[in-house]
């Protein structure tokens, strides 16, 4: 196939009139990238629709404001709605949330593949068919470790772990660093728009950025998908197949608009997050100190642990728990850092459309032992920093009183309040599972929406319950290899 | 209703600035306009219901000072100003708390970015 140059890319403005493709891909997440690119190049005519913008990685800086406004869906004000409210993220922009996120790469653990194979009855999840999806994504986003030291933060984790004995690890990310560099920040994240994305209109794909799809149709000759153009026009394609790839939440809310139902949006699964502010008393964070690398994942899938972005608006942010003390984080911040402890359970959550407004309703009912766990994450997150020579820690739970000693941990109640404890995460799926356990799925172990004719899940959604690790490296090979099927290649 | 509405998450992210990050407005109004307008901007990003409750919260929010202290929120001294807001932030409805909350953590956020 011919290779088409930049200036020949096919990315539509507004349509004037009725469009027409083969295979519409709706998102350009990792699942959406991957599928519409492996399509497009074995030669299959493919519309790849996204409701944001088609941006450069450089359009803004990371973790700042304006990625928010530019990048997130509604500015990053998204909750699943709880006894304990938990706030998520979404990327809303050409490649989705790899764009927006730290990059931080995971196989899905043996153990998790085994439970679904065994609970869902998901087929084509060894290593012997799996693998290959993993090492291809790999290579292609170049999952790489730092050339250099790690920031100091990531470090103080990693070292407090090893003196409780505790297994910490570098995470690999995906990112493409020079030959010869020496530090974390003299290399490139490899999110979809730097990798996927060209792949696919250079093979001569077609994009529609700026395009909200509201509704799939079927009639007898295919699918007719509908939706708003960013400027008001109304949007109207035939495709004989598609794919939706919005994400564990915009693809059950556009089937279950589209009135598409089984299985659909009833098993959400995230990761729900405490944090934990600490202050040191030597420097550990410095402006533009990059991305903390280290999890401990001793007691992974139940409890893994990690370093979050810590620049001084986040670490004021993170101090509104503790207004008392929020003036000296501007005088100390070089010597503060965010933690964070992730918990994986097996609690469920729903997506639910509401009359009358476009977005989707989020819920996620966090129960009591989810509660105790997290509190079990937050004072084992403590006792690790105090261990690296922490001096002061407050808690993400309002109106707790800051940690000062090791003795101090006792405030720590043995289950978090759920009024009180500010919870966050940045992963979500399982809410439409493969496998081929029809009671449990929504479809089968390749993403072909079990109620529906060419229809296919690739995303987030599909995976079955929470992996306890970053789920993208997961949506990469899970869409590899169902593009592969699709087009008869396994 | 906008104008009430506007101009009590003006008043709420004043105090909340002032209160909380020891900022008084002298000589640094343009970022406090910028965090004012970054504040209502992401009020109207969130999710459409969510947003609409919002809204009729923080009026009900501006319309209790009447009661307690003669006047809408917009129009009270500091003082008052914030005395009310700890008594939505304590509050044991938790709606009350999570009003507060969502402010304080946009204004907060907002204001630290600009200023930096």
């Amino acid at each position: 196939m011919k290779k088409l140059s930049k200036k020949d890319y096919k990315v539509l403005g507004a349509p004037t009139g009725p469009l027409r493709a083969e295979v519409v891909v709706i998102g350009s997440g990792p699942g959406g990238a991957i599928t519409a690119a492996l399509l497009a190049e074995a030669g299959q005519d493919v519309l790849l629709i996204e409701e944001g913008q088609y941006l450069e990685l450089e359009s803004c800086e990371a973790f700042s404001l304006d990625e928010m406004v530019q990048k997130y869906r509604n500015g990053g004000i998204t909750p699943a709605l709880g006894p304990a409210s938990v706030a998520y993220v979404e990327g809303k922009c050409v490649g989705g949330g790899s764009e927006i996120n730290s990059g931080l790469y995971h196989r899905t653990p043996l153990k998790i593949r085994e439970r679904w194979q065994k609970e869902f009855n998901v087929e084509g999840l060894d290593d012997s068919d799996i693998n290959q999806h993993f090492e291809a994504c790999e290579k292609d986003v170049d999952v790489s470790l730092l050339p250099g030291k790690a920031p100091k933060a990531s470090l103080k984790l990693h070292n407090g772990a090893l003196k409780r004995g505790w297994k910490s690890m570098e995470v690999p990310r995906w990112y493409k660093y020079a030959k010869g560099a020496k530090l974390p920040t003299d290399g490139k994240r490899k999110s979809m728009t730097r990798t996927y994305i060209p792949r696919f209109l250079k093979s001569g794909g077609t994009m529609l950025p700026e395009t909200r799809i509201m509704r799939l149709k079927r009639h007898t000759k295919g699918w007719r998908v509908t939706g708003t153009h960013k400027n008001g026009a109304h949007v109207e394609i035939e495709a004989d197949v598609v794919f939706s790839c919005g994400g564990a939440i915009q693809t059950p809310a556009l089937l279950l608009r589209s009135g598409i139902n089984y299985n659909i949006g009833q098993s959400l699964q995230l990761h729900p997050t405490v944090k934990v502010t600490a202050r040191f008393s030597d420097v550990i964070n410095q402006p533009g100190m990059g991305v903390p690398v280290h999890q401990v994942k001793e007691f992974s899938p139940d409890l893994s642990f990690g370093c979050s972005i810590s620049s001084l608006p986040y670490l004021e942010l993170a101090m509104t728990d503790h207004p008392w003390h929020m003036r000296e984080v501007e005088e100390n911040w070089p010597r503060m850092g965010i933690y964070y402890g992730m918990i994986t359970t097996n609690t469920v959550g729903t997506i639910r459309t509401v009359p009358f407004f476009k977005d989707a309703l989020v819920r996620y009912k966090l129960n009591k032992a989810d509660m105790r766990l997290l509190s079990d994450g937050m004072r084992k997150l403590c006792e690790m920093l105090f261990e690296t020579g922490a001096q002061a820690l407050f808690p993400s739970v309002r109106g707790m009183e800051p940690i000062w000693t090791p003795e101090n941990l006792s405030r720590i109640p043995a289950m978090l309040p759920f009024g009180k404890t500010n919870l966050m995460t940045i992963h979500l799926f399982s809410s439409c599972p493969m496998g081929e356990h029809i009671g449990r799925t929504a479809t089968n172990s390749f993403g072909k929406v079990r109620t529906q004719k060419d229809l296919y899940i690739s995303d987030a959604s599909l995976i079955c319950t929470a992996p306890g690790v970053n789920p993208q490296g997961s949506v990469m090979a899970y869409a590899r290899r169902n593009a592969l099927k699709f087009l008869g290649k396994l | 209703m906008k104008p009430l509405f506007e101009s009590t998450v003006s008043a709420l992210a004043y105090s909340i600035i002032r209160e909380e990050c020891g900022v008084y407005p002298h000589g640094q109004e343009a970022e406090l306009n910028q965090t004012v307008q970054f504040v209502l901007a992401q009020r109207a990003r969130m999710p459409d219901f969510l947003g609409v409750a919002m809204m009729i919260l923080t009026l009900v929010f501006a319309v209790q000072s009447l009661f307690f202290y003669g006047a809408l929120f917009n129009r009270l001294s500091h003082e008052h100003r914030w005395k009310h807001v700890l008594a939505w932030r304590h509050s044991r409805i938790s709606p009350r708390r999570d009003l507060i909350r969502f402010y304080e953590s946009i204004a907060v956020l907002g204001w630290y970015s600009f200023r930096n």
